[in-house]
This record gives structure tokens, C-alpha cells and sequence, in this order.
């Protein structure tokens, strides 16, 4: 352990900053390296570049401009056009940051991010705070082995004291998807335009028209401008927008699952917990070969996005919402 | 761990003996060469005498030698100050520096290709001539793949062509990867203009120098006082024109012959001992410290990582064009594909360079290469 390499993927905020420190204080042999995904992202390089100048390491700048474009921004709009809403974070890091950048850093024995996740014997944990494993559930045995999470048994706030003590002003870490530049909305209508569709309700009747059921999110309230609502968007179907005035159309006990990749084995069925969404929090379910049910239905489940499945803390693996 | 230099031609140390003629020029002389007293007198000497040096080095004048603030600064005032905005006749394999200052100028630009192997035809270059043609620009050694050009034929060529006419055509020379190891001799190559660089041959970052042919007329691309002729007005970074002056004297095309060996060694045993490896460029018409090779099934940055992290320093392409998503040009140029050219690496071996860190380049190679064909799966 003790002075083998590891890259640290640096993306000039906390986090990344924070675990190359804490794996130079453990005595690892350190270099920074930042991905260029997207375009005018200067600054932040220029702030990875300031941490690793603070910390006195080696670093890289890798460009992988191309391969983000085609596995990951060309992919979530392909899923939009499809009605479905992807999950680009988990894409990108199978195919780029674990899956490119990682080829690209073969010299190194390790590779390590800022991500909060614990991991113990080549299985993730979910972390101490501010979980990320739920966009790690697309990681191969073998990208696991290689990464290296310093940051999961870290509260974000002891982050923060640890780049300080160092005198690394770090910017601040992203929210938003990062390929995406202004607003949700604009991206859409730049990248994929509009297409006009209509609105019906559950029986077939046309209620309205929309410029595209990609602007829409299943769940969604608000935006719908239609007479004698509120109605709730409760599925789409190609292009067309279903919605609902009853709440209890959102719900629902069972989901399809496609893309199942599982880091532990489990014999079918089995009872796990299942997020559906980043923010949402851990709930029972029952796990089959290609499908999940719940004791309690669940509200506003989107096709495309992960379900992700954990037995107590530790990360057993996930699906695509069919 | 050992850190090995191999990456000349991007910049090279400063020598002793040149910091140490540059020295006092920072603090105890540190006059203004514009200032009438005596501070400024000293400063103003100090430039004559480097300037001196330079003009011997290339067989000019003294009033022909100007001093710019890089090579790129020489080259924008050759295209865009003596072109006139006529025609220009330049390289497919041409540096940034001289390429975009041709896509600023006025006139149009008539990139010449190369051969497979680097080099520029005479004939292909003559070709291009037109009535309107005000000036041709080519490089005298490739700062990628080292091939040396033939200046003083195109130069013969162009002075045989400006008999015949009454609008002389300008031959300018981008000389900064030459200069170490070859003849810079105006009169031998024929040249009007030529640019010379502080930081390829052992001198600080921050200097250039432009030889401009008595009564060519050369505007300024930047405004102030009348410094160097008005060519370069702000005022005269004393130290680095000492120690331009200094290194430039110093230069010692004997010490090609021991880096040409070295040179020689690492492609013969980098060839032999890997498969799938070619050199890019001519063997024959190279500068002595260069080798580019291409390997095929493997990423030239990831190559450079793996290299830097066993202390090997190296280049992909050009140190000013890496970052870039878009393949070297000059290897496109030579017929690379867009793979074979993402995939080859520039060696630049230096004057100070040692048979052992040789060695150790050409042991640690292999065992790399075939660990990134591995990842890559070919």
C-alpha cells in the first residue's frame, strides 16, 4: 500500500482535493489528473491544477472530449428521444471516468475519486455521508478492484476542514449534470429540438398538445397548463404524455429491470433494500431475475433511470427501470 | 527515482556559463538601454555585444540582427510584416507559430505537402510561386519529426526566380530546432529572414531573434517606442539578450555527433526490440537529437503518463499542440493514420544526454508498450 501509485482524479472541488490528501498522509505515491469531459471547463482545471500544485504532486490532463460526447451525452439524449430518463452519472462512470481515464492511468496501481463510498474487500458500502454509490451500481468487479474511495467514511463538512488546513481553496463541487450548461430545459431544445405530441388521459381522450414528451418527467405537476386540473404526468408512451388528475396512478408495486449488473451474488428472490433515484430514500424490496416487487407501492418510478439494490449498508448491484 | 530529460525540443536547461553571463544584468546592471547615463550605456553595450554574437553565428551583420520576445513574435513579424499581404508560400508540416499568423494575413496562403518521409521537393515549393507571391516561409528542421528541409536550394531557387523579377520574393526560415546542430549561415541558405529561438539551445525562455536582410522592409505588428527599429518597441529584456548572446555562442555542432549516436541507438533498439513500431520521418535528412516513432495499438498519452511516472520525460507530438483532441497535423501530413499518429511519441535527446539514461529508456520501453497493447486488446 505504502508508496504505490495512485491517480486521483481531480476535479478541483473538495472532495477529489480532499481524498489526494488524505491518501498522501496515508504515504501513497500521489499524482493528480483531471478529466476534460465537456467543453470550457478551464476553470476547473485550472483549480485541480492549483490543488495539485498546494499538495505538490504530479499532474495529468487526460482529454476525453470524443469518447464523453459519444458514451454519455449521445446517450442520455438517444434516451430522452425514447421517452426514458437516463441516468448519465453511471454511465459516465463505467465508460469514462472507470472505464477511459482508467485505461489512460494504467500505469498506476491504483485510482481513486472523491466519491463517497465505502470499500472493503472489493465490495461497496453505502458511506458514512452524502452516499454516491447509487451512480456506482454499473462498475465491473474488476474497475472495483483497481479504485480506491478515501472519502467514505468522511462527513462533507470534515472535507471541507481538511483542504482548508492546507490552504487549497477549492471550488465549489458540481450539482448539476455536468455537460449540461445552462438550464435542463435549454440543453433539450438544443440538443434534440422539439416534437410536437399530444396529451391524453389514461382512457385515450386528447386533453392537449406538447412540444416534446422529453421536456416532461413522470411525476411532474406543475407546467402542464391544462384545464380542470391538476393533473400528474403519470407515464409516457413513444411521444405522447399520459397524465392523470388521481395521485394514486404514480403508484405502483412492481417494476421491469434490463441491464442488471450485480457486484455480490444473490439467489432470486431476494429481499433487498432498493433506491430508485439518488435522493429517494432506501426502501423493501423484492428482487427477481429481471424484475423487482414492493411490499409498498412506490410513487413517480421512471423508466431509464437505476434502481439500485443494497442488503443492509453494502451494494449488491442494480438495473434499468424498463 | 531518477529523472530522465528526453524532451529537447520542447525547451532545454539553461547552461551555467549563460546564467552566469546573464546574472548581473538583473539587479546590480540593471539600466534601462534607452537611459542616456551610464547605467543604461552598460545596458545597451550588453545587447550590442549579444547581438554581435548572433550575427556571427549567422554570418550577418549586426544592423541585420533584431531581438523579439520569442520565435513566435519573429515569426508573426516575417508573415505578417514582410509578406506585405501577398501571397505566401509555405509547409504542410509549417509550426503554429508561422501557420496561424499566415491565416491572419491578408494575402492568401498555399500550403506545400510533404513526401512520406517529411521533407519538402524544391520543385513542389517553386510550383506554388505566383506573380502575386511576396513571401515563402519554411521551416529548416520539423520541430515534431525533425526532418531537415532543404532551405538553402529553395533559397538558391528563389534567388534565381527574383532575377526575373522587379517584386522580389521574401525567404524566410523558421531555424529554432536547427540551430544546435546545422549551419545557420544566411548567405549558404539563401535567406531573407530567419528566427532564431533563446530556449532550444541552452538560453532562457522569454528571447528571440530575427535576421532580416539589409533593405528588406519589415513592419512592426505591435506599436510603441522605437526599440529594435521599432520591430519589437517595449523595453529590452537585458538578461535574456545577454544570455541569448551567450548561448548562441556557445553552440557547438560537434556535440551532433555523440547525440546523433544516441539518437541512432534508441530507434535501432526500440525498433528491434518491439513490434509494430515505426520511425516517422526521414532517417537520413533528420537533426541529430530527434526520434518519433509510432507504436502501433497504443495511445500516445497514456504512453507519456506511464513514462513520466518511471521519471521519463517525453512528448506526444509538440509540448504546444498537447491538449489537443485533433492528431499532430505534421503527422497527418507524412500520411499517418488518425490512430497511428495518437499513438507516436517524440524522443529529443539534449547535448547533456548519457548513454545510461539511453539505456534506461530503451530498457523500460517494452515492458510498457506491451502492457498497454494488453489494456487496449491488440
Amino acid at each position: 500500500m505504502k508508496g504505490n501509485k495512485v491517480a486521483v482524479a481531480l476535479s478541483g472541488g473538495v472532495d477529489s482535493s480532499t481524498a489526494a490528501l488524505l491518501l498522501l498522509k496515508e504515504g501513497w505515491d500521489v499524482s493528480g489528473v483531471f478529466g476534460r469531459f465537456v467543453d470550457k471547463t478551464e476553470k476547473q482545471e485550472e483549480k485541480a491544477r492549483e490543488a495539485a500544485s498546494a499538495m505538490g504532486i504530479p499532474f495529468y490532463v487526460v482529454d476525453l472530449r470524443l469518447e464523453f460526447k459519444k458514451r454519455v451525452v449521445e446517450h442520455f439524449t438517444e434516451g430522452l428521444k425514447k421517452g426514458v430518463t437516463p441516468n448519465p452519472c453511471a454511465v459516465c462512470n463505467k465508460n469514462i471516468k472507470f472505464g477511459a481515464l482508467l485505461k489512460e492511468l494504467s500505469s498506476f496501481d491504483f485510482f481513486a475519486t472523491g466519491h463517497y463510498v465505502r470499500k472493503k474487500d472489493d465490495s461497496l458500502f453505502i458511506a458514512k455521508d452524502k452516499d454516491q454509490s447509487y451512480f456506482l451500481w454499473m462498475l465491473k468487479k474488476e474497475q472495483i478492484k483497481r479504485s480506491l474511495f478515501p472519502l467514505g467514511e468522511m462527513c462533507k463538512s470534515e472535507a471541507y476542514r481538511v483542504v482548508q488546513s492546507v490552504g487549497i481553496e477549492p471550488a465549489s463541487d458540481s450539482q448539476e449534470l455536468c455537460f449540461v450548461r445552462e438550464s435542463m430545459l435549454q440543453f433539450i431544445k438544443d440538443s434534440i429540438g422539439s416534437l410536437k405530441g399530444s396529451i391524453k388521459d389514461k382512457e385515450g381522450n386528447v386533453l392537449g398538445s406538447h412540444e416534446g414528451a422529453f421536456f416532461y418527467t413522470i411525476g411532474q405537476r406543475k407546467g402542464l397548463d391544462l384545464p380542470g386540473g391538476p393533473f400528474y404526468v403519470i407515464k409516457k408512451e413513444g411521444n405522447t404524455v399520459v397524465v392523470s388528475k388521481d395521485e394514486n396512478d404514480l403508484y405502483c408495486n412492481t417494476l421491469e429491470l434490463e441491464s442488471v449488473n450485480m457486484h455480490e451474488e444473490v439467489s432470486f428472490p431476494a429481499e433487498v433494500g432498493v433506491k430508485i433515484r439518488y435522493n429517494a430514500p432506501l426502501c423493501k424490496g423484492v428482487l427477481h431475475d429481471k424484475s423487482l416487487t414492493f411490499p409498498v407501492s412506490q410513487r413517480a418510478v421512471c423508466p431509464g433511470q437505476s434502481a439500485v439494490f443494497y442488503r443492509d449498508d453494502k451494494l449488491l448491484g442494480g438495473g434499468i427501470i424498463k | 527515482m531518477k529523472k530522465i530529460y528526453l524532451d529537447h525540443a520542447a525547451t532545454t536547461p539553461v547552461k551555467e556559463s549563460v546564467i552566469e553571463e546573464m546574472q548581473p544584468f538583473f539587479s546590480e546592471r540593471f539600466g534601462n538601454p534607452s537611459s542616456v547615463h551610464r547605467f543604461g550605456q552598460e545596458a545597451v553595450m550588453a545587447i550590442d555585444k549579444a547581438r554581435k554574437k548572433v550575427a556571427h553565428f549567422l554570418g550577418a551583420k549586426e544592423r541585420e540582427v533584431g531581438f523579439t520576445s520569442s520565435a513566435t513574435e519573429a515569426n508573426n513579424l516575417s508573415v505578417l510584416g514582410a509578406a506585405g499581404g501577398g501571397h505566401v508560400v509555405t509547409s504542410s508540416i509549417e509550426h503554429s507559430a508561422v501557420l496561424n499568423p499566415c491565416k491572419m494575413s491578408s494575402g492568401s496562403v498555399t500550403q506545400v505537402p510533404v513526401s512520406s518521409e517529411g521533407v519538402l521537393r524544391v520543385e513542389d515549393v517553386l510550383k506554388e510561386i505566383r506573380s502575386d507571391t511576396t513571401l515563402v516561409s519554411v521551416m529548416y528542421v520539423n520541430n515534431e519529426i525533425g526532418t531537415v528541409q532543404p532551405i538553402a536550394e529553395i533559397g538558391k531557387a528563389i534567388g534565381e526566380i527574383n532575377k526575373k523579377r522587379k517584386k522580389k520574393i521574401l525567404f524566410h526560415t523558421d531555424a529554432v530546432q536547427a540551430a544546435n546542430y546545422l549551419s545557420c549561415d544566411v548567405s549558404e541558405l539563401s535567406v531573407d529572414l530567419l528566427t532564431l529561438s533563446g530556449h532550444k539551445i541552452y538560453g532562457p525562455k522569454g528571447v528571440g531573434a530575427l535576421y532580416i536582410r539589409e533593405g528588406v522592409t519589415v513592419s512592426p505588428v505591435m506599436y510603441g517606442a522605437s526599440h529594435e527599429r521599432g520591430l519589437h518597441p517595449g523595453t529590452e529584456n537585458v538578461p535574456a539578450i545577454v544570455g541569448m548572446g551567450k548561448a548562441v555562442e556557445e553552440i557547438d555542432f560537434r556535440k551532433g555527433e555523440e547525440v546523433k549516436r544516441l539518437r541512432d541507438k534508441v530507434i535501432d533498439e526500440i525498433t528491434s526490440s518491439i513490434s509494430g513500431v515505426t520511425l516517422n520521418g526521414s532517417r537520413e535528412k533528420r537533426i541529430p537529437n530527434n526520434v518519433n516513432l509510432a507504436f502501433e495499438g497504443v495511445e500516445g498519452e497514456s504512453l507519456l503518463i506511464s513514462l513520466d511516472s518511471e521519471g521519463i520525460a517525453v512528448s506526444t507530438g509538440s509540448a504546444c499542440a498537447s491538449h489537443s483532441l485533433s492528431p499532430s497535423h505534421v503527422l497527418l501530413a507524412i500520411g499517418l493514420s488518425d490512430r497511428m499518429a495518437h499513438g507516436s511519441l517524440r524522443i529529443s535527446l539534449g547535448n547533456e544526454t548519457t548513454e545510461e539514461e539511453v539505456d534506461h529508456l530503451i530498457s523500460k520501453l517494452p515492458p510498457i508498450i506491451k502492457r498497454l497493447r494488453e489494456i487496449s486488446g491488440r
